[in-house]
């Protein structure tokens, strides 16, 4: 009964101390983060444009209508539509490739393993920005390597970035290619991890090459599957830069994201209320398909 | 003791109230040393520090220093919106002609002096810096629209003179393409500034006494027009990003485009093959041949501590001397129609064209939402061009869009 007063003193200075040692990140999380998420969230209720500059006070407060007009936006549902066909096949090209490299990089290739280990993870620690300007070159239709190659067989090459049928798929093959390596490393550590004596007692059982990929492997990955399909498809919807640069969201806005479509009503003619609104149910929807994929390959 | 030491604070307190005086009453005085702030973009912003006209500005000025902030076009709009939204304007900065509406409403540019006159300035020009009946700005250089052609393969196809008419533009492209040119000619299918010359040529305007009238009948038509090219393959469907048009028109593979009067400079320089094989004219006509007008205008902002200064700097560069000089400097169009006598541009034929076209032009009404209506028109012309809707369909989606986006 004694000891406790003083115990409880020695609590409020521990955690004085505690806090105090985790102020410096707290300051910047509360100054840079927090309240920036907050005043977005006041924002997407307001009518925030150009004009409020001067007072930002006197924004307008138009409740949920921004949210209503998104959903009547035609850009904004071309916008919503091509980032879901980006993520869904980007995903699936992603993992499945990444998981063939892995697989071949864990069984064959000997000595050359860290070459190609270090050629495929490559692209994914080089600048976003200097991938995506070569890449435009190469699929430049008149003066691009892959057109001037085409040609050299006789193929007259289509004009690949300005077809509105085959842009995105050009810029999901560069975002797949480029995130290739990251998935790579992942399923490679993951792979590790499998025990070997699991693999010797199938073999002993009689078990094929394709039933312990099946059995074994793909069930033992599962976490890091998860890991990858969380991780991939959050960078995905986020897609921003690879348009930015080499589409501009064209042509006929058939490349047109979500992120960049609000980085156009937000900075480009500084509707930041509406912005904000289309911040959130991005943010929405990528909490919810987060979710989905927990549920979906969650270890039971 | 203590009343001492309260005499000093009050004699600290009486100092700094003085000091605090002085400054303010310098700066409201321009006859201390005063050092301006000014933006301008892309080659402005890089050759006027050490241009001649600037260096004769601080002759006759020697107590103004000017800091020249160079920005590349393409960052320029949103940099000063963010500036105005954190208060940190320049003293001045050069401004696109299509965004002094959205600025000028907002309040943040400061009415030009009186002493500036109107009438020493192309109309067009002028019409552009005008916002809610006020002059927010005066206008540097012009810019406008006119037609490249490649007069070898046009004699080549049989035909020698430059296109007058709707129809000879139309003729001159098939005769190109059957004489075994690609294309007949380049238009670009999302930008309005290609496709305006034809709707105001056409008799028609965005906006009439206040209200869109994009989807007019004369807007139908000069989008007609414009799908013709694209439907008969006179010109290329689609560019991909950083499509130069001068490398497919000096290989002939578009024989014409409509451009700026920087592509003159940039032809000589770059294809000195071609010169003498290719000439200027103005846009075609339906009604009138009437092209757009943009350029660039100098504006000085509000918050400035040195108003008088930075309108002195403005005017000194709206001088017709100056005006010749920075065009012999940069190529910039003069917006003074008096510096347009110097032998230096009244002796060149592929000016005299643009100095021509100058005369019958139209700006993009000055209103706070014309850069997302802009885009909007773009949209409307690019679906029109590969065919998705059609030109009555385009021309409505044009007129919707604009209404809505427009806050009177």
């Amino acid at each position: 009964m004694v000891a406790r007063p003083a115990r409880r003193g020695g609590d409020v200075r521990a955690a004085l101390t505690g806090y105090a040692f985790s102020a410096p990140y707290l300051i910047l999380f509360l100054v840079f983060l927090a309240l920036p998420i907050l005043a977005s969230l006041v924002l997407s209720f307001t009518d925030f444009s150009l004009g409020d500059l001067t007072a930002p006070l006197g924004a307008p407060f138009i409740g949920l209508q921004n949210y209503a007009k998104l959903f009547s936006d035609d850009n904004f549902r071309q916008a919503a539509l091509n980032t879901a066909y980006f993520t869904v096949v980007g995903l699936i090209a992603t993992t499945v490739l990444g998981l063939v490299a892995a697989l071949g990089l864990n069984r064959a290739l000997g000595r050359l393993r860290s070459v190609f280990r270090v050629g495929y993870y490559l692209p994914t620690v080089t600048s976003i920005v200097a991938i995506a300007v070569i890449w435009r070159f190469l699929l430049d239709p008149n003066f691009g390597l892959i057109n001037g190659a085409l040609k050299q067989i006789g193929i007259s090459g289509p004009n690949w970035l300005g077809n509105p049928t085959l842009a995105m798929p050009c810029i999901i093959a560069m975002a797949v290619w480029r995130n290739l390596g990251n998935v790579m490393v992942l399923f490679l550590a993951g792979l590790q991890g499998i025990p070997e004596d699991v693999y010797e007692a199938a073999r002993i059982d009689g078990a094929t090459p394709w039933r312990e990929l099946l059995r074994i492997t793909l069930p033992m990955l599962r976490p890091t599957l998860l890991f990858v399909a969380v991780i991939t498809s959050i960078g995905y919807l986020q897609l921003f830069e690879e348009p930015f640069i080499m589409t501009q969201g064209g042509p006929l806005n058939k490349t047109l994201s979500v992120s960049m479509y609000m980085y156009r009503e937000g900075f480009s003619y500084f509707h930041l209320g509406y912005a904000s609104s289309i911040g959130y149910v991005l943010f929405v929807v990528i909490a919810a398909v987060t979710a989905l994929q927990f549920r979906l390959l969650r270890n039971d | 003791m203590r009343s001492s030491a309260r005499a000093i604070n009050c004699l600290a307190v009486l100092a700094l109230v003085l000091t605090a005086c002085g400054t303010s009453s310098t700066s409201n005085t321009s006859s201390g040393p005063v050092t301006l702030t000014m933006w301008a973009m892309g080659d402005e912003g890089d050759k006027l520090p050490t241009s001649d006209a600037m260096q004769a500005f601080k002759k006759a000025n020697p107590n103004i220093t000017v800091n020249v902030t160079a920005i590349p076009w393409g960052v320029a709009h949103d940099k000063l919106v963010t500036a105005v939204a954190g208060r940190q304007t320049p003293d001045l900065s050069l401004m696109g002609t299509t965004w002094m509406g959205e600025f000028g409403k907002i309040g943040v540019l400061d009415q030009v002096p009186s002493s500036v006159s109107k009438s020493d300035f192309y109309s067009g020009a002028w019409d552009a810096v005008v916002v809610n009946g006020k002059a927010v700005g005066v206008p540097w250089y012009v810019d406008t629209r006119t037609l490249f052609y490649r007069t070898d393969l046009a004699q080549k196809a049989g035909i020698n003179s430059a296109p007058q008419t709707w129809n000879d533009l139309m003729k001159l492209a098939q005769a190109y393409k059957a004489s075994g040119s690609q294309y007949g000619i380049y238009l670009q299918s999302n930008d309005d500034q290609e496709w305006l010359p034809f709707l105001y040529s056409a008799g028609g305007d965005v906006m009439q006494n206040g209200k869109f009238t994009l989807d007019s009948q004369a807007s139908v038509k000069s989008l007609t027009e414009w799908v013709k090219y694209f439907q008969q393959g006179l010109t290329p469907k689609s560019e991909a990003q950083g499509f130069d048009v001068t490398q497919t028109f000096t290989s002939g593979a578009t024989p014409m485009f409509i451009s700026g009067p920087w592509q003159i400079s940039t032809l000589l320089k770059s294809d000195p093959q071609i010169t003498g094989k290719w000439a200027v004219a103005r846009v075609p006509k339906d009604q009138s041949s009437t092209s757009w007008a943009g350029g660039g205008d100098l504006a000085v902002f509000k918050n400035s501590q040195h108003r008088d200064a930075a309108w002195k700097l403005v005017q000194f560069l709206a001088q017709r001397e100056q005006q010749i000089s920075w065009f012999k400097t940069i190529n910039d169009l003069p917006a003074v129609k008096a510096a347009w006598q110097d032998p230096a541009l009244s002796g060149d034929q592929n000016l005299k064209v643009y100095g021509d076209q100058l005369t019958t032009t139209k700006a993009p009404p000055a209103i706070a939402e014309w850069t997302e209506i802009d885009k909007s028109i773009n949209d409307w012309l690019e679906k029109a061009s590969a065919g998705q809707v059609t030109p009555a369909q385009a021309a409505a989606g044009m007129q919707q869009a604009a209404t809505s986006l427009h806050k009177p």
